[in-house]
């Protein structure tokens, strides 16, 4: 097989080197697999020849863009080939007249919106990983960002794909009009599949002009409850704020440590909020926001200049590296940390996550996109310690059927990959033995991204 | 040990934000060769696994330039776990072969480039120690000493104004072995040749040795920039029409934090303007860490794109270390010492 793929890229792009390998057995969570080979394609045909080979020999493939993945999706637990898309990073057309650029999957999401900048448009979907994470890896899982409470997530801005299947026949999805009709959503089918059904080789994105102006802006609370309550204030008032943010009592006290200068007042939650829009609708929304949530017993404080713009949305951002870095010995593990639930239930969830972690004898940091009712629990341990891994994961359970009962979801945006597949069952019934009929049809032999999403 | 680091590798949560950052990463592309590729195997050997060919380029390949620890969301630090896997290298008898040159070169010969011809054959005989004494010393280092005399010289001239002179027998300050993994085979007969010399204060114009020495002497050590930079008011500057730029070095900016001074100079002579990325966020020339040693044409390539940043229709790019000033020279970039800007500007 490996001189069959040299002979498909050349020598120089396809290894079994034994350092390499283990390189390329991880992404960033605690799954490790093995890969076998590793491949870098520069074409969608030379993909396609190299799924020809797996499939000749029964062989796992699974793509793979930075890696930066919190479920262990592009980790080849299987073994066989490990896809590095990275090199397949171009933008191939850019329509702004269309509103729309065809890429290639292996270009870095914030190289995306730099570019497109200069047009004067933007890819609205952002991860907090838009400095390494690649737009295929972002479509792969169904990816969004801060702004998905205005602006949607990923599912969003694709118009159509071109895939490889495993048969390595290269199939194109969707289509340029603006809208369509016709026939099943295959678009849809493959952004969130994770690569077991197929490999995204391009993709025709949406894009979106620029705003021509942002405000950023922080209601502090005493109760937690009354940010819920004014979260869905807000969003019932008619204003669709671009962000908003919730961090609770344990975010707040983690960034105040790591660092005072910031000023976070010490309260129980903080919502924060970006506006954008033309000028006169910000400052109007603005006032808005502010009188709901003064309304709603809250304090308020807009930025006043790119600094302070800048000094609040460093609290929100140093929430996550606040959880490694004031642990010592201790490392952020990604469980239970990608849940989405009804919106007015946010406050309720993030009490009762706090209530788990004090049942189970574990410090968690909770915050998130209160927006769209996606909420991320840091949970910092000693990932030799088995007993704290024992630990994560009965909070894990505990949080999973909290959020099951209220209707909500188990990732909102990080995908399922190998921690959450055991869920997927539970999470969705008969519906789940539908995608298993589709996994099926597509891919007999199981050799695309085997043992993602429990398939 | 590579093992006393585990608690710094398992820190690194694969976040891949370094493998955005790191410009060996952009030039070869494979996972092994960014930051979070070296966390991996540097935890593989602690695991006891072998050395293979990715794995020696995957450590021989770093640059040693800092950016992935300044940046590492979880504060690790990558480019000392990279450092003592080296060390870790060489015990396993994996060190690359020029490793062993430079040992030799230095051992034998007080330099890391092999060099038989004295030290200071470029230093007027009237700047000399000849046993005597001196407040001031300013230390060369091999590469300016053999390779850039212009650079030892206009480096000498105005710091001579100050009373500096050159130690009688300079040997290499260990940072081409330390960087390697390797120990600073010179340092006690350094140390005995400062002690000798009476200086209270050692004076460079080498980041790579200003970082070394500073690390491990215990006298006053100063970057050539922070010393003209204290006394810049004493110094006859005349400005001067150029329109320039300045590239940080990783080991004066990022791991020392010096970045005031050489503005500071700068902007006295000319007009000044600065690179794409700068300062913290400054990318590397691609000479540092053995690199340019080891692999040639990929420093070349890491200059080339280190070049792009700077600014259309500049007169000169400066520089505050002879490493960069030749990887940056050598990738056609028109390249300035600032003590030979400062000269300039004196005359």
């Amino acid at each position: 097989m490996f001189e069959e793929l040299q002979a498909i890229v050349g020598p120089e792009r396809v290894t079994r080197d034994p350092g390499e390998l283990y390189c390329y057995s991880f992404d960033s969570s605690y799954v490790r697999g093995h890969a076998d080979y590793v491949v870098r394609p520069k074409s969608a045909e030379e993909v396609a020849e190299i799924v020809k080979v797996a499939t000749k020999y029964n062989t796992p493939i699974v793509a793979r863009g930075s890696a930066s993945g919190l479920t262990g999706g592009s980790v080849p637990v299987k073994g066989g080939i490990v896809l590095d898309m990275t090199g397949m990073n171009r933008i191939l057309e850019l329509e702004v007249e269309n509103l729309q650029a065809v890429i290639e999957p292996g270009i870095i999401h914030k190289e995306l919106n730099n570019e497109l900048i200069k047009h004067g448009f933007f890819f609205p979907p952002d991860p907090g990983s838009s400095d390494m994470c690649t737009v295929g890896g972002l479509i792969a899982n169904g990816g969004s960002g801060m702004h998905s409470v205005k602006y949607g997530t990923v599912k969003d801005y694709v118009l159509g794909l071109e895939v490889v299947l495993p048969s390595g026949d290269i199939i194109n999805t969707g289509c340029k009009a603006p809208k369509t009709s016709s026939g099943y959503d295959l678009t849809r089918l493959f952004i969130g599949s994770e690569g077991t059904l197929g490999i995204v080789t391009k993709a025709r994105l949406r894009i979106h002009p620029l705003p021509e102006t942002k405000s950023i802006m922080m209601a502090t609370f005493g109760r937690i409850e009354d940010a819920g309550r004014a979260a869905v204030s807000v969003l019932s008032s008619g204003v669709i704020p671009a962000a908003m943010e919730i961090m609770d009592g344990s975010a707040i006290k983690a960034v105040k440590e790591l660092d005072p200068t910031l000023e976070v007042p010490d309260v129980e939650a903080m919502l924060l909020f970006e506006v954008d829009g033309y000028r006169e609708s910000v400052t109007r929304e603005v006032g808005l926001i502010c009188t709901i949530c003064e309304q709603c017993g809250g304090t308020t404080r807009v930025a006043k200049n790119k600094n302070e713009e800048e000094r609040l949305w460093a609290a929100r951002r140093l929430v996550g590296v606040a959880i490694t870095k004031l642990n010592p010995g201790k490392v952020r593990v990604y469980e239970a940390e990608d849940i989405g639930v009804p919106i007015k239930d946010v406050p309720f969830m993030l009490k009762k996550i706090q209530e788990i972690g004090r049942k189970h004898g574990m410090s968690l940091v909770t915050y998130g996109h209160i927006g769209d009712g996606n909420l991320h629990t840091g949970i910092a341990i000693n990932p030799r310690d088995e007993a704290e891994w024992k630990r994560v994961h009965a909070v894990k359970d505990d949080i999973y059927d909290v959020v099951l009962s209220l209707g909500g979801t188990l990732p909102a945006e990080h995908g399922v990959g190998i921690i959450r597949a055991d869920y997927m069952a539970r999470a969705h019934g008969k519906g789940y033995e539908v995608m298993k009929s589709i996994k099926k049809a597509v891919d007999p032999q199981n050799i695309m991204n085997p043992g993602k999403m429990g398939m | 040990m590579i093992q006393d680091h585990i608690e710094d590798i398992i820190k690194c949560t694969r976040c891949g934000r370094c493998r955005a950052l790191c410009p060996i990463n952009e030039e070869l592309g494979w996972e092994s060769t960014n930051a979070r590729g070296r966390m991996l195997l540097a935890r593989a050997l602690a695991e006891g696994e072998k050395p293979s060919y990715a794995m020696k380029r995957s450590f021989y390949t770093c640059l040693t330039c800092s950016m992935c620890t300044s940046t590492c969301p979880s504060g690790a630090k990558p480019d000392d776990v990279v450092e003592d896997a080296r060390r870790e290298m060489i015990a396993q008898g994996s060190a690359p072969p020029y490793y062993d040159t430079i040992l030799e070169n230095i051992t034998k010969h007080g330099n890391s480039l092999g060099d038989t011809g004295p030290r200071n054959a470029w230093v007027p005989e009237e700047l000399r120690l000849n046993n005597g004494s001196a407040d001031v010393i300013y230390w060369s280092g091999c590469l300016t000493s053999y390779r850039q005399q212009q650079t030892a010289l206009s480096n000498l001239k105005i710091l001579s104004r100050f009373g500096a002179r050159v130690l009688d027998d300079e040997r290499c300050c260990g940072s081409p072995l330390l960087r390697l993994g390797g120990d600073s085979v010179a340092l006690e007969h350094n140390r005995k040749e400062i002690e000798k010399s009476g200086a209270k204060t050692l004076v460079t114009g080498c980041a790579g040795c200003y970082k070394t020495l500073s690390e491990s002497l215990d006298i006053e050590v100063l970057h050539v920039t922070q010393f003209l930079a204290r006394h810049v008011d004493e110094l006859p500057l005349e400005r001067l029409p150029y329109r320039v730029s300045y590239h940080d070095p990783c080991h004066l900016g990022r791991c020392m934090k010096v970045y005031d001074e050489p503005r500071t100079i700068i902007k006295r002579i000319c007009e000044f303007e600065e690179m794409a990325t700068s300062r913290s966020l400054a990318k590397c020339c691609g000479g540092g860490g053995g690199v340019r040693r080891g692999y040639g044409d990929l420093a070349r390539k890491v200059a080339k794109k280190r070049l792009m940043d700077a600014p259309a229709g500049i007169d000169y790019i400066i520089t505050a270390c002879p490493m960069c000033h030749a990887n940056l020279q050598d990738a056609g970039g028109k390249v300035l010492d600032i003590s030979e800007l400062v000269l300039m500007s004196m005359i």
